[in-house]
């Protein structure tokens, strides 16, 4: 167990939540389970995309390992409409939504992450790794046009406490997903 | 008559083409530029520009950075620059304000709503889908 336990707990709840409302948000309302140690995953032309945020203390980097029909299916233009890029760019999409997501849930914390750009990898068969030392847990969902897997990557530094504000206090909250502000 | 021409920013070509679609659709003419330094580009050289939407974190340069270099420029104090993305942190949105952008959406956004404002702050009335 590490020394931050409670916090890379704190981490991968707000990431979970993340997950379910970026899936939520393009029409696939499912439960985001951890991913088993003995699943396998799938075989077919998938793409990963990593991308890593820090701030002073933390640092976290998000994998999404995406099926191929299951990309097209969160593209928010039809599938005629698409091309291979197309979908190379929603995969990196998609995982700047999610990180912009748990950014915003983590200014809560007092936490300013940094994000950084998001790079893709694709291939058949491609696993993708975790930095050393960094705590490492899988969540996935089935989907009838294939699977996702989330890979959170967590580091936080001795000493590094994660608390939020109270709902009360008069720090101003991060504008939430789909919030209009007109000046 | 000439249209009402949209200039959207984002590195995301899903983005761009999900909102040029869409506005395209209300009657706007669209320009696309991927990150911060060809939307200024297009700015400066393609004077017809009537509105630009912009997201934050793209390569070159971002769009808090283009927002700021846009707006120091007087011909384009009445230019306005809605922001969309994924970005919710007040201080942003602050700076962005003080900067002279009319607005900030956080993504995933809403469609309707999108073109809507768009509508409302170019003075247009979009056309119905």
């Amino acid at each position: 167990m590490s020394l931050n336990a409670k916090d890379h707990l704190i981490l991968n709840g707000l990431y979970i939540e993340s997950c379910q409302a970026l899936l939520a948000a393009y029409g696939l309302s499912v439960d985001v389970q951890e991913h088993g140690a003995r699943a396998t995953g799938r075989s077919g032309v998938c793409y990963i995309s990593v991308l890593s945020a820090s701030c002073e203390g933390i640092s976290v980097s998000s994998m999404l390992k995406i099926d191929q029909y299951l990309v097209v299916s969160l593209h928010p233009l039809a599938p005629a409409d698409i091309s291979q890029p197309d979908l190379e760019d929603w995969c990196l999409e998609l995982n700047n939504q999610l990180v912009g997501r748990v950014k915003n849930k983590l200014l809560n914390f007092g936490r300013a992450l940094v994000v950084g750009l998001p790079v893709l990898l694709t291939g058949t068969d491609v696993t993708s790794v975790a930095a050393p030392n960094s705590e490492v847990q899988r969540y996935s969902v089935e989907a009838a046009s294939g699977q996702i897997v989330f890979t959170l990557a967590t580091l936080v530094s001795p000493g590094v406490e994660l608390h939020e504000f109270e709902p009360a206090s008069d720090r101003q909250a991060a504008l939430v997903e789909g919030a209009l502000a007109l000046f | 008559m000439k249209k009402t021409t949209v200039l959207v920013v984002d590195d995301s070509c899903a983005v761009r083409q999900l909102i040029s679609m869409l506005l395209v659709r209300a009657g706007f003419a669209m320009a696309q530029a991927a990150d911060g330094v060809q939307g200024l580009a297009i700015i400066d050289s393609q004077r017809d520009i009537d509105m630009v939407i912009c997201d934050i974190n793209m390569p070159n340069m971002n769009g808090l950075e283009m927002l700021e270099k846009v707006k120091a420029k007087p011909e384009n104090k009445s230019l306005p620059i809605l922001m969309l993305t994924t970005e919710g942190d007040v201080a942003l949105v602050k700076r962005a304000k003080q900067a002279g952008a009319v607005g900030w959406i956080v993504k995933p956004f809403n469609p309707a709503q999108l073109v809507q404002t768009v509508g409302h702050l170019t003075g247009e009335s979009p056309k119905a889908p």
